[in-house]
């Protein structure tokens, strides 16, 4: 037990240089693919272009974010897309059929994100389910509650105020922009400044030595997985702010570029490794790769094929190089 | 070895099958008072055209659950394997028995892939099989445009609506496939293997024995059950539509948990089979006491859960009570 730990303190600071060059390349795939398609298409590159590319990419990046979390402590989640269209659905629902101020959408869309995490939580870190089967189980119950609540009819046409979170602009950048900055930001700090953020990397890097030490693992792992259904309603709330609509297909697309992000970005399936500013690089990547589809003119149903191959061969990837190293 | 997994599907009895078939009896006396119709022979018959193709994906994935992986694929590769059929015999004018090879051969393959992720490429398998699925969705989608292919051979409706012996084709195919995966599971090398690569994957690895193959043929299966799926699919509908299996792999996970199968090393043949039966009685007894179509994926994901906490429970306290 004490050398497998004195091991992976070992590993992980050999890692750091090999880190570093990962981290660099994957900037550098992504300037490559960016000047690939700005071949295809000159008009790529021009900063109106960029800033609409991000404005429509800011609930990606954030549902990754979320993901980004429960890796770190080595989970997954793969009920994210169903919580993006549970948490879409429930402020939609405030919307448009309560007669309560707008604000309380969010509060409620947060709410409810928060407990589908929770749920996830309880049941990795007191039932002791295996976090797939846990969040796939989560998948289809959040699915079947944005259909129960919908019932047959979608909801559209939000307040105007709402809807700025999603169309509006501010000192001429886009909203969505200014969230998914603040939230990179802070949650870069409490990664790395802070002990919750800390306790991640501890959990997932060594869930023996952290639970030996006295760490409260449920406690982490409630964290992590309310952080993730929380960031997953921020996105479908930003969602729903821009589309002006939300139906129960709505985050389904979400699931598969929320795990290749935080992979590509670095972030080890198996914990303790990676963090958010990865993520935001893997997450352009995916997405300059389906902008890259559209100008190449490969229809949007081949898509899910391509986002297949991508996430398998990220994760392959991930694999490959920390065995290497 | 032979006393530890006869041990084991001891425990797995007591605590993974009773439960369910409690559920069962439940659900089939709550149903039969709720609705008049639901103990007739006539809704027997129907349910098991229905519920063939569940209970057929349930073989396979059982199979995948026992050496504690998921298979999150084979209801979109059910679906293109259909779409392929088709595809194959109204493009190519290929005949049916050889358009119906075409479908089990391209699910089979889809399943050699997944083994080939698990095995070879150490790819956890929710990530191989959702990586699949997407490949296999985008297939059926883009090879047709998203569009049904209809105008089939007439003699492709066979399979899924004719009688032999007064019961329905599907339901023989059923009971075949069970019986094929009740013999792996128990009676061949195969199966111990199976149960070996769930109980102890190292262990098993550390006795030099090949581990690699056994697991890919093990998600092969999964595909090939898939593949007999999507002959019956597609011969019912007499199309092939490019989403029309799409979650169905939730319903064969959720059949394949709920007949005991809740980790690695758990679960047989007839529990797979009572947990597919259990969730077509569910999922008929809804729609016949008249619960909305909206509110039936909730009650039923709920119903799950609360299902896989309950037996995961009962599991950790019968293990209390062994110790003891």
């Amino acid at each position: 037990m004490k050398t497998a730990v004195i091991e992976k303190t070992n590993r992980t600071e050999k890692q750091t240089l090999a880190d570093f060059l990962v981290k660099f390349s994957r900037v550098g795939i992504l300037l490559l693919l960016s000047l690939g398609i700005t071949l295809l298409n000159p008009d790529f590159l021009k900063i109106s272009n960029i800033s609409n590319v991000i404005r429509t990419a800011s609930p990606q990046i954030i549902i990754a974010f979320g993901m980004t979390f429960v890796m770190l402590t080595g989970g997954i989640d793969l009920s994210l897309g169903s919580a993006v269209t549970l948490t879409s659905v429930v402020a939609g629902y405030v919307l448009t059929q309560m007669d309560v101020p707008w604000i309380l959408a969010i509060f409620a869309s947060l709410l409810v994100g928060a407990l589908s995490g929770l749920i996830i939580g309880l049941l990795i870190s007191v039932v002791k389910l295996p976090p797939a089967v846990a969040s796939y189980g989560m998948l289809w119950v959040d699915r079947g509650l944005a259909f129960a609540i919908m019932g047959a009819k979608p909801f559209f046409d939000f307040h105007e105020d709402f809807r700025y979170f999603g169309r509006g602009s501010f000192l001429g950048v886009p909203v969505p922009i200014w969230i998914v900055a603040l939230i990179t930001i802070a949650l870069m700090l409490l990664l790395k400044f802070t002990t919750v953020g800390r306790r991640f990397y501890a959990l997932g890097a060594n869930s023996y030595a952290a639970k030996a030490s006295g760490l409260e693992v449920k406690k982490i792992i409630l964290q992590a997985y309310i952080f993730s259904g929380v960031l997953a309603a921020i996105g479908g709330l930003i969602l729903a702010a821009r589309l002006n609509a939300v139906d129960q297909d709505l985050g389904a697309p979400f699931l598969m570029p929320a795990i290749a992000s935080p992979v590509m970005g670095g972030t080890s399936m198996t914990g303790g490794q990676g963090g958010v500013g990865g993520t935001v690089v893997g997450a352009l990547i995916m997405i300059v790769v389906t902008n890259g589809m559209n100008l190449l003119g490969i229809s949007s149903l081949w898509q899910q094929f391509v986002t297949g191959v991508v996430v398998i061969l990220a994760v392959w990837f991930d694999i490959l190089m920390r065995k290497r190293s | 070895m032979q006393n530890r997994s006869k041990k084991f599907s001891l425990k797995a009895f007591l605590v993974g099958i009773q439960p369910v078939n409690w559920v069962l009896i439940v659900l089939i006396i709550f149903f039969s008072l709720a609705s008049p119709t639901f103990l007739s022979i006539e809704n027997a018959l129907s349910l098991s055209r229905q519920g063939a193709l569940l209970m057929i994906l349930c073989m396979g994935v059982i199979v995948i659950k026992i050496t504690g992986g998921m298979d999150l694929s084979n209801g979109a590769t059910m679906t293109l394997g259909g779409m392929v059929m088709a595809w194959a015999m109204v493009n190519l004018n290929i005949p049916l028995p050889i358009a119906s090879l075409l479908a089990i051969l391209t699910t089979i393959f889809f399943g050699f892939l997944n083994g080939f992720f698990v095995s070879v490429l150490k790819i956890p398998s929710f990530i191989s099989t959702l990586g699949t699925q997407g490949i296999a969705v985008g297939l059926a989608l883009g090879m047709n445009n998203g569009n049904v292919i209809g105008n089939l051979p007439k003699e492709i409706g066979v399979i899924g609506n004719n009688d032999i012996l007064g019961l329905p084709i599907p339901l023989w195919i059923t009971i075949l496939a069970f019986i094929l995966t009740f013999i792996l599971l128990n009676h061949t090398k195969f199966g111990v293997y199976i149960y070996a690569i769930g109980g102890n994957e190292e262990a098993l690895k550390l006795s030099g024995k090949s581990v690699l193959m056994y697991k890919i043929l093990a998600y092969a299966y999964s595909g090939f059950m898939a593949g007999i799926a999507a002959l019956i699919l597609t011969s019912r509908n007499m199309a092939a539509q490019p989403t029309v299996g799409l979650g169905m792999e939730f319903q064969a996970f959720a059949g394949v948990v709920l007949g005991g199968s809740f980790m690695a090393g758990r679960g047989t043949a007839i529990g797979a089979a009572i947990g597919a039966i259990v969730i077509i009685v569910l999922r008929n007894g809804l729609n016949l006491i008249g619960i909305p179509t909206y509110l039936q994926l909730a009650i039923f994901g709920s119903i799950l859960i609360t299902a896989i906490v309950l037996s995961t429970l009962m599991e950790q306290n019968a293990q209390k009570w062994l110790e003891e």
